[in-house]
């Protein structure tokens, strides 16, 4: 749980609680995972059913602890009112509470395995079985005075145990294939639990193929997204003549669906729609027809008879064409998902081909925004529908592996935009490498990248976007940037030729950025010398106040410097205090780093596909651990390092969206 | 983590005092230009449409009205075939784009609309011993095509050589057809391409099921 902006958020539940006591439990982050590096521990919500819970403490950072003995426990979650009214300690963990004293040292000493996977992630259709953590000071069995808590809210639990998203939900489903015949484009396949007339409205789900596809081509999504409580409606979609015509299909599909529930399956599912809650979910021509389907409700072009904008809780996009571009493909402030292959041999991303750059769409997006790139897939493996896989490069996943991946993360995806669910957060955006479902697939040709950008998130501070300020020592908020890394470069990200042949272009092999946008980063490389890039804080900030320092970065594809690497690149962030100490947590740390280029040739000469940028988020608070000495209240700068001490010893990267945030 | 006092901080400060103002120039985006397809095509089915209520056919800008027109087959090359999401090549009967209908690649049989006007003996206008049937790969979607491109198309694909079908493929096309078929709309006659898909692309099953969906009303 973020312990101190979430206690805040419980508001006038909380302050009761807190009344109740005469000395407050402390509210604080204990449940996670231990890392082999520093900071050798990470916070996390969300646990993989069968894996181990740890519960950690930094001595440095609550002394009080050092020397005590303690009950640690395990509970099941419970919230505000509900520990006022019952602060009991019940442990559900295999062979109950731990007792563990705490000594000084650092916090490897001081990690304790909670419980070794006996919990379980079933939580009928929701995603995570919330459970608190604490440290019970006087080892008396109740929450009281003195004791530490991970998840005393009325919003977040201490943590998840998650299911294995790949697999089915707890319902049976149904489906029906039928025509509204009202005109030639509204066949429909739609999936539903079974059981819906003993369920209440279930959120909606609008799938819309791609052009030569076929409405019944997304079995995979709709069977499990139905599994879990959802109406997933599949529609002819009309791409032939063009992605306009296609979001007109997608728009008109949706209104008549919901008009013709009474009618459908003899009434089915009349009663048991929820037309507030959607999700569209678009693939190819259909990928930015649902965007520009958005677009024409937000500007009052298209008026919908049965359902508003603010029905449309996400949108998502596979593996789009971007035939319009901005202003007409714009996604506007949705929550924006986007998925792309990396093996695409149609939309296939490459420089000479701007409608063929499935990023443009995500970069236009206002507020929050997330996407997978999947190394090896081809632009039909994301349907069912048979036949070719349009795929060409190295390390082919295929079609079932990429269903597999689809439905692991999917679910989550929607969960996340439907119900507000906390711990389908970590799916967004944690590597891959370190958080997955466990059904997810091994096979060495499965490389996932993964983006996330909060919107406008309560307490988010862009440190640096690139959109503003275009001189290099300025950051876009404002603050002095300083470096020693060489061939700095802020600038629109987009290849500005036809080729990703290696050359001297800065944003050669970017292609986040299209025509009439305006997405902004920087690109800078080290070769073999150590050196930085830096925000710099005269006389120093409270930085401790946020929780996470959030960017994304992409290696620059077929550059002699990426090409030497030949793999993740590694390098640190790293706070410096007032008093000149450093800290520095290596993003290997969390699993992984910033990915290398899929080894796809074409496009120009040599090996590597576009940028593929991948969130890193780092945890402020861990800069902290084992006595590093670091003053988070007074930095002076917030930088990233490079080089031999640091990581890789050469590369070249891009970097965009530099954020603190309060998550 | 790594602890360290360096005296790097002056660097640091020193450092952002260089700086350039760079600015990178957008993406340009490089359209194919009209190509013809000089891929052969051959008739071989007509059958002549008449619909109860009209339809705008959507496969060029102008969305000209319908309520008739040729539900037409052809045999294509493999080179033009394929059914991509970026531009395709498109089938044009005279200077009207025909409207797709299957994915062909399997069959090597394309399957579409034609619409056409009718005259006052209420037959078909459109000629297809004399307009050219033929492939092109604009650089717009069809839905941006205008008629004054269609035109340009068309112009350029008769100075490449492009011709009409002969009399006689065209005659065993209708042949083939056995007569006009009248129906109450788009939707409708859609449905029963599907029996034309069946007979000439056979493997493309799951468009012909989902052509023969179950009408709610």
């Amino acid at each position: 749980m973020r312990a101190k902006h979430r206690f805040l958020a419980a508001g006038g539940a909380a302050l009761f609680a807190l009344s109740l006591s005469a000395h407050a439990q402390t509210s604080t982050e204990l449940a996670g995972n231990n890392l082999g590096q520093f900071p050798f521990f990470e916070y996390v919500r969300a646990f993989n059913e069968g894996g181990r819970i740890r519960l950690a403490v930094d001595p440095g950072l609550k002394p009080a602890l050092v020397g005590q003995t303690c009950d640690l426990y395990l509970v099941a979650s419970k919230d505000v009112a509900g520990w006022a009214s019952d602060p009991s300690l019940v442990d559900i963990s295999t062979g109950g509470a731990e007792t563990f004293t705490f000594v000084a040292g650092n916090i490897q000493s001081n990690t304790v395995i909670l419980d070794n996977g006996s919990i379980s992630g079933n939580a009928g259709i929701a995603l995570g079985v919330p459970f608190d953590v604490v440290i019970d000071v006087n080892q008396d069995g109740q929450l009281d005075a003195g004791d530490y808590i991970d998840g005393l809210d009325d919003v977040e639990a201490g943590g998840y145990v998650v299911h294995d998203t790949t697999q089915p939900g707890p319902f049976a489903t149904s489906e029906l294939v039928y025509d509204l015949g009202v005109t030639a484009w509204d066949q429909q396949d739609t999936y539903y639990p079974s059981n819906i007339a003993s369920l209440g409205e279930l959120p909606l789900i609008v799938v819309s193929h791609g052009n030569g596809h076929n409405y019944q081509w997304y079995d995979h999504v709709g069977e499990h997204m139905a599994s879990y409580g959802y109406v997933v409606m599949s529609h002819s979609n009309q791409t032939g003549p063009g992605v306009e015509f296609a979001a007109t299909t997608t728009l008109s599909n949706t209104d008549d669906f919901i008009n013709a529930l009474p009618t459908i399956g003899g009434g089915v599912l009349d009663g048991h729609v929820d037309t507030s809650n959607i999700v569209w979910l678009g693939h190819s021509r259909g990928g930015e027809g649902v965007v520009i389907a958005y677009d024409r409700i937000f500007d009052g072009t298209f008026v919908p008879q049965n359902y508003t904008i603010d029905d449309i809780k996400l949108v998502s996009s596979i593996a789009p064409v971007d035939f319009q571009g901005f202003p007409n493909t714009d996604p506007h402030a949705v929550n924006y998902h986007l998925w792309t292959g990396g093996s695409d041999a149609d939309v296939n991303g490459c420089a000479n081909c701007n409608l063929c750059q499935t990023f443009h769409l995500h970069d236009r997006a206002q507020q929050v925004r997330q996407s997978i790139s999947l190394h090896g897939v081809g632009h039909g493996d994301f349907h069912d529908g048979g036949g070719s896989s349009v795929a060409t490069g190295p390390c082919l996943v295929g079609r079932a592996d990429t269903h597999q991946i689809m439905r692991g993360y999917f679910y989550p995806l929607v969960e996340r935009y439907i119900n507000g669910s906390i711990p389908a957060k970590d799916y967004l955006y944690r590597q891959w490498e370190s958080f997955k479902p466990p059904g997810a697939p091994i096979d060495p040709c499965v490389v996932v990248d993964l983006m996330y950008r909060e919107g406008d998130a309560p307490g988010k501070v862009v440190l640096d976007d690139f959109q503003t300020n275009f001189l290099t020592d300025v950051s876009s908020s404002g603050i002095g940037v300083g470096f020693t890394v060489n061939g700095v470069t802020e600038g629109n990200m987009d290849d500005p030729n036809t080729t990703f042949t290696n050359s001297t272009e800065a944003f050669n092999g970017f292609t986040v950025d299209g025509i009439g946008d305006n997405s902004r980063g920087v690109v800078f490389e080290w070769d073999g010398t150590d050196s930085y890039y830096a925000w710099i804080v005269p006389g120093g900030g409270p930085v401790g106040i946020w929780e996470t320092i959030s960017f994304r970065a992409c290696q620059a594809s077929r550059d002699t410097l990426t090409t030497a690497v030949q793999g993740d690149l590694t390098f640190d962030v790293t706070l410096v205090d007032t008093n000149l100490t450093f800290s520095r947590i290596n993003i290997s740390a969390f699993g992984g780093g910033i990915e290398e280029p899929y080894q796809r040739t074409s496009c120009g000469a040599g090996a590597g596909w576009a940028n593929e940028f991948e969130t890193i988020r780092v945890p402020i608070e861990a800069f902290a651990h084992n006595g590093s000495g670091i003053d988070l209240n007074s930095i002076l700068a917030v930088g990233l390092e490079f080089g031999p001490s640091h990581g890789s010893n050469e590369g070249r990267i891009g970097l965009d969206d530099v954020e603190l945030l309060l998550d | 983590m790594k602890l360290q006092k360096l005296p790097l901080f002056a660097l640091l400060a020193s450092a952002a005092a260089t700086s350039a103002l760079v600015f990178q120039a957008t993406g340009q985006e490089y359209p194919a230009p009209v190509t013809i397809q000089k891929s052969e095509v051959r008739l071989l089915f007509a059958q002549p449409f008449f619909l109860d209520d009209s339809y705008a056919h959507a496969w060029r800008s102008d969305q000209p009205t319908a309520s008739a027109g040729y539900l037409i087959a052809v045999s294509a090359d493999q080179d033009v075939l394929p059914v991509r999401q970026v531009h395709n090549p498109l089938l044009f009967v005279g200077d009207m784009p025909v409207e797709r209908i299957n994915e062909a690649s399997a069959s090597g049989v394309y399957i579409g609309l034609v619409p056409s006007a009718v005259d006052a003996n209420g037959e078909l206008t459109l000629d297809l011993t004399e307009a050219p049937i033929h492939w092109a790969k604009p650089d717009v979607l069809p839905e941006a095509l205008t008629p004054a491109k269609a035109q340009a198309v068309l112009a350029e694909a008769v100075t490449s050589g492009a011709v009409a079908q002969r009399a006689d493929l065209v005659e065993q096309a209708f042949e083939e057809a056995g007569g006009a078929v009248y129906l109450p709309n788009h939707g409708m006659l859609y449905r029963y391409a599907a029996d034309v898909i069946e007979r000439y692309s056979p493997t493309e099953t799951d468009l012909v099921s989902g052509l023969r969906a179950p009408l709610v009303r």
